[in-house]
């Protein structure tokens, strides 16, 4: 065993994680084979020679923030669980305000040098003199000072509590202070020969394939197992699905069609896929917009979408449908109050036709509603992004069932820089698309798509993340006392009273689950994450809780 | 008497052949597709049984229904975008041509400008500003950018045409550039122009079959474009529904023959020197 | 001489309008690269990167129309295009490079392969025309020439890549052996066997039908008729008489063919996840990467409009009075 754990500092807090217990068992001592390379292949076109860990995965060499560089800590967004990296224990005193972390010690830089609380403290510093590099927006949480107390002590201040700021910090990826501070424009700084404290380290590139090699100096001793990992960028989710299927690579990040049929089943014995459900799909509706601003209209529209078919057909049964209060599964059996199950509004045409009715709605002959003063409503756009297929297969029941209450719509699939754009202007009728947050509890989710902060006072101003545009000061009243509070309870009561409007306004209806998309074969290796040993979120080789699978997985 | 050696060609018979065959379906789709193309409601995925003598698709629409509705759009979209190609490369090419000059010399540049202007930027532009989602954006899309290779052809033909001696005479004897243009110079263009508006079909059912492949296209209508480009995103060969694949793809190929022999017959009809010795 | 510099004058004039098109396009445009890229991660990127990715892309620092448009004739003068939004901070002329030597070489051989056997078919095809081989040739090639392109390389990627496994599955090297040397060259070329043979036989057959016709009506020339009865051999006749006559309106569809070569094979290189300039640009004008895309375009517009002009001369310098019967 390598390492340990403060799990008695954080046991003091009641936040919403629950600390995971050591990484790894002892498997690593004996019985397990290493060596070997790895092989991924990702649907991006082009690998960027580009390894700044600032930037947002993508628009770096896949793997920057998976292998090379390491957060604080990893939340488990599937689960909530909470993993120690470069962290290795934490606690919030003074009300609140404060947030000590405990960093780990005895791990090297690549280069050699000795990683402290100094290189953390850097770095958190670091995006305040850049606030171009702080894709989280810690700096707005309230943080006012980040300084290291000790070689292996950081202490972030705070001018108002807010707790849920823990997990931007947490995941931020750390650098050594030593060679970054002398980078004179870190915004478009390539970093050609990226120093960090990860599990591998770069061994060549070029546009189309990145390769590295295991560190051997790597915290975990004896860890990663394997020797080698190749990330290869293809063009389209055939190719990565050809390749897995002929175990060209180990595994993928890739939404493949009846996954059960078209991959696990042509090997059952080694093929499999795990999609753990983080995020949701909704059906936005834009509520600056009649007759989206209706309540009782947009309530029927929830009474008459049948989620369960609308899952079958995305997701081939490989997904469910939505909880109507946007709650994902893993996290449901902690946050999830019985009492809103009361408030559900259950599939039927006939209540959502009555609904209408009651509403002053009225029909056609020809079975087209019509609003009280009879005139006949329009077509309605649902708008999707460009070759989303689950999306547009979403959209096309959703249609198809919306006509049937007598409401007609055209599906607007639209290039992605227009699609996101009337996203966020309220350029839309009604829209497909995930959840804003993600996170280990429904605080982020809720907090980005309903928190009036994140909204815009009129159709045309941007709103960043609040889609539908819906705002209620009892919302952001709820969503303040959760921030300012480590007590479970009153989190717990903050959540179910926003879960509560949701049900009772529909700002938009939850459609299916949306869930981390991984695929992988056991031909020569295993270790991979799944269902029995969910050790991270499924999450893309490029993203950071990959770096626990290339911790574990092994040749068979 | 081109008629009658139209209706003696094979060639022509066997275009005029298939392309009734589709005009019938297209026509008729209402009687005779077994049920709505964009029913979903059957179970998804089923291979070839009486109900459904091509399967289903997997979100659960009838194949042969589809392919059946989706021979009417798709002519649309080939007809209609080749009857506006052919009357800008009429204007552009055979016009410009003829008259010469500074009109000439405008309108050439406007072809050749068009001729560089990659198109696909321009679909997205049309495709986000086009509130009206449909065929029309299509239509258009593929005309603005499909129109200028022929204009040059048509006009680099015209200059020939112009310096002949019958079109000579014509000015000699004082008649208007428009006369002259559809009396004596569009006819003796006839097999060109036809060939021209037979080709422009055939880039205007392959270009919506690009479009909907990239997810540029129109996804509330059905159209072979449409099948394929859903069929590729299910993995239809995957699944062993090759027919759902194959079938609206061997559909738009057929149909392009079609084109093609027409435009082979007329240019045989009207340049007997190409008929068989 | 005269005639040269007034077609280089309007060559330029040409580019200029062109290119203004390409200044004004992307940026008519909805949305930003940085909302773009919230799309593009597809949830993974949270929104609270919105106003820092805002910054960085510099969306809004309010330059005018007019000062932007000087810039950008700087930029594509001297030829500094500056930094690619999707690619942020790669320059534009690194990711151009990149992916240029792969499209000249897949689509650039192909083309040029396609042109050959065309021409050489659509040679023999009308030479002897009404024979059963003609009879069987021009179906088959309108057939080629009317198949949907992606369709057609699909199928043969699952047949010829995933079901029988001849080829690889996609890209343009093979993630196990990225080994240099013949090796290397060894993996190149399987990769590019598949995608480029998909090219050819499409594209070919449209060549077959233009030569042909081209052909066929030359050989009912009088001045053929008059060599033929000459007694010349019947090579002599069929290549330096009627083929070298017929051959130049298929020049003049090559050299456009040629400048279409620059813009990539954007589906091929899709389906076979094959690197190149067509998804380059593809990826650009989604992600609005405008100087991504300006470059892309002006290397596009420089390569049509350099063969267009070419195709021009050589139309003057061949011989004139041979009849154009090209088609598209």
């Amino acid at each position: 065993m390598n390492q340990r754990i403060a799990i008695g500092l954080a046991a003091s807090v009641s936040l919403a994680f629950a600390l995971a217990a050591a990484m790894a068992s002892n498997v690593g001592a004996a019985g397990v084979k290493t060596g070997g390379t790895l092989y991924s292949a990702m649907p991006w076109g082009t690998i960027p020679d580009n390894f700044n860990p600032f930037l947002p995965s993508g628009s770096n060499a896949g793997g920057t923030l998976s292998v090379i560089y390491e957060p604080l800590f990893y939340d488990n967004s599937v689960n909530g669980q909470l993993v120690p990296l470069l962290g290795t224990g934490y606690k919030w005193e003074d009300h609140n305000l404060k947030l000590v972390v405990t960093t780990r010690r005895g791990v090297q830089w690549t280069d050699g040098t000795a990683f402290t609380a100094k290189d953390v403290a850097f770095t958190f510093n670091y995006l305040h003199q850049y606030p171009v590099l702080d894709l989280s927006r810690i700096w707005s949480t309230g943080l006012t000072s980040v300084t290291a107390t000790g070689s292996n002590t950081v202490v972030f201040t705070f001018s108002k509590a807010n707790t849920p700021a823990f997990l931007y910090i947490a995941g931020q990826a750390v650098v050594p202070a030593r060679l970054w501070s002398k980078v004179k424009n870190p915004s478009t700084y390539t970093n050609p020969h990226p120093v960090g404290t990860g599990p591998f380290t770069l061994q060549s590139f070029n546009p189309y394939v990145v390769k590295y090699v295991r560190n051997p100096h790597y915290w975990m001793v004896g860890r990663p197992y394997i020797h080698g990992l190749v990330i290869e960028a293809v063009k389209s989710n055939d190719t990565s699905l050809f390749d897995i299927l002929k175990h060209n690579i180990q595994f993928t990040y890739t939404a493949i069609t009846d996954v059960a049929k078209t991959f696990a089943a042509r090997a059952p014995a080694v093929n499999h896929y795990w999609w753990p459900v983080n995020n949701t799909n909704l059906l936005y509706m834009n509520t600056q917009e009649a007759p989206f601003s209706n309540t009782a209209f947009r309530i029927a529209i929830a009474e008459a979408l049948n989620t369960k078919l609308i899952a079958t057909r995305a997701y081939y049964g490989a997904i469910g449908p939505a909880n109507p209060a946007a709650f994902v599964p893993a996290q449901a059996k902690a946050w999830f109050n019985p009492s809103l199950k009361g408030l559900e509004h259950p599939y039927s045409p006939a209540l959502a036709k009555q609904t209408l009715k009651k509403a002053g709605f009225k029909w056609t002959s020809t079975g087209q509603l019509e609003s009280a003063r009879g005139n006949p409503l329009p077509s309605y756009r649902i708008l999707v992004g460009a070759g989303w297929t689950d999306f547009i297969t979403m959209a096309q029941v959703v249609s198809n069932e919306l006509q049937a209450i007598g409401i007609s719509t055209t599906i607007d699939q639209e290039p992605w820089g227009t699609y996101e754009s009337s996203l966020l202007t309220g350029r839309y009728d009604m829209a497909i698309c995930w959840g804003a947050g993600t996170g280990p509890t429904p605080y982020y989710d809720y907090e980005q798509s309903l928190g009036s902060q994140y909204s815009a006072k009129q159709i045309g101003q941007v709103a960043v993340s609040d889609w539908s545009r819906f705002t209620r000061p009892a919302i952001d009243r709820a969503l303040q006392s959760f921030r300012q509070t480590s007590n479970l309870a009153v989190q717990k009561r903050d959540i179910t009273t926003v879960a509560r409007i949701i049900l009772r306004q529909v700002p938009f209806v939850p459609l299916t689950n949306r869930p981390n998309f991984f695929d992988y074969q056991t031909a020569t290796f295993v270790g991979f994450p799944n269902a029995q040993n969910p050790y991270n979120a499924g999450d893309p080789p490029d993203a950071p809780g990959a770096n626990l699978m290339y911790t574990r997985v092994h040749l068979k | 008497m081109t008629l009658r050696a139209f209706l003696t060609n094979r060639r022509a018979m066997a275009g005029a052949g298939i392309l009734v065959f589709f005009a019938l379906l297209a026509g008729l789709a209402p009687l005779i597709a077994p049920y709505s193309p964009t029913n979903i409601n059957f179970p998804p995925m089923l291979g070839p049984s009486a109900a459904h003598l091509l399967g289903t698709t997997a979100n659960g629409q009838d194949v042969l229904s589809q392919l059946i509705w989706g021979s009417r759009d798709t002519l649309i979209v080939g007809l209609v975008t080749a009857t506006l190609i052919s009357g800008i490369q009429l204007i552009v090419g055979i016009f410009g041509g003829y008259v010469g000059g500074w009109i000439d010399e405008v309108l050439s540049m406007l072809t050749n400008i068009f001729l560089v202007m990659p198109g696909l930027p321009l679909m997205i532009i049309v495709a986000a500003y086009v509130t009206v989602k449909g065929t029309v954006p299509i239509i258009f899309v593929i005309t603005v950018t499909g129109w200028a290779w022929g204009a040059r052809v048509l006009r680099s033909q015209t200059l020939t045409l112009r310096s002949q001696a019958f079109v000579e005479a014509a000015q000699l004897s004082g008649e208007s550039r428009w006369r002259i243009v559809l009396t004596h110079i569009v006819p003796n263009m006839a097999g060109i122009l036809v060939a021209n508006f037979f080709g422009a079909a055939l880039y205007a059912v392959l270009s919506e079959a690009g479009l909907e492949f990239l997810g540029l296209g129109n996804v509330n209508t059905v159209t072979w474009g449409t099948m394929l480009y859903w069929a590729e995103n299910d993995e239809a060969l995957l699944m062993g529904l090759w027919q759902w694949m194959v079938l609206p793809g061997v559909c738009i190929a057929l149909l392009g023959t079609a084109f093609g022999l027409l435009n082979f017959a007329v240019d045989e009809v009207v340049n007997p020197r190409l008929r068989r010795t | 001489m005269r005639y040269l510099t007034r077609r280089v004058l309007v060559l330029l004039l040409t580019g200029w309008a062109a290119l203004t098109i390409n200044f004004v396009l992307p940026r008519l445009m909805p949305g930003n690269p940085a909302e773009v890229m919230l799309a593009r991660f597809q949830g993974r990127l949270s929104p609270r990167a919105l106003a820092a990715l805002t910054v960085e892309f510099g969306v809004h620092t309010h330059q005018s129309l007019l000062a932007q448009y000087v810039a950008y004739w700087g930029h594509m003068l001297t030829g500094n295009f500056g930094l690619s939004l999707t690619y942020y901070p790669a320059s534009v002329a690194q990711m151009v490079a990149q992916a240029f030597p792969w499209t000249l070489g897949l689509v650039g051989i192909s083309t040029l392969i396609a042109f050959i056997l065309g021409t050489g078919i659509g040679i023999a095809a009308a030479w002897r025309h009404g024979s059963r081989l003609d009879g069987v040739l021009l179906p088959v090639s309108l057939l080629l020439n009317s198949m949907p392109y992606f369709w057609f390389a699909l199928l043969m990627l699952y047949l010829f890549g995933f079901v029988l496994g001849w080829f690889p599955v996609g890209g343009g090297l093979n993630l196990a052996h990225q080994a240099g040397g013949w090796a290397g060259l060894g993996a190149i070329i399987s990769h590019a066997i598949l995608p480029a043979a998909t090219i050819t036989i499409t594209a070919a057959g449209g060549w077959v039908l233009t030569m042909r016709n081209n052909m066929v009506a030359i050989l009912g020339e009088d001045f053929v008729k008059f060599a033929r009865a000459k007694g010349l051999p019947d090579r002599v006749v069929e290549f330096r008489y009627a083929a070298r006559n017929a051959i130049l309106p298929n020049f003049t569809g090559f050299a456009m063919a040629i400048g279409f070569v620059v813009g990539g094979a954007l589906l091929t290189e899709i389906v076979f996840s094959y690197p190149g300039l067509g998804y380059l640009l593809y990826e650009a004008v989604l992600n609005l990467d405008y100087p991504l895309m300006q470059a892309i375009f002006l290397f596009i517009s420089l390569a049509v409009l350099v063969a267009n002009f070419l195709a021009d001369l050589a139309y003057i310098l061949l011989d004139p009075r041979v009849r154009a019967v090209g088609r598209s």
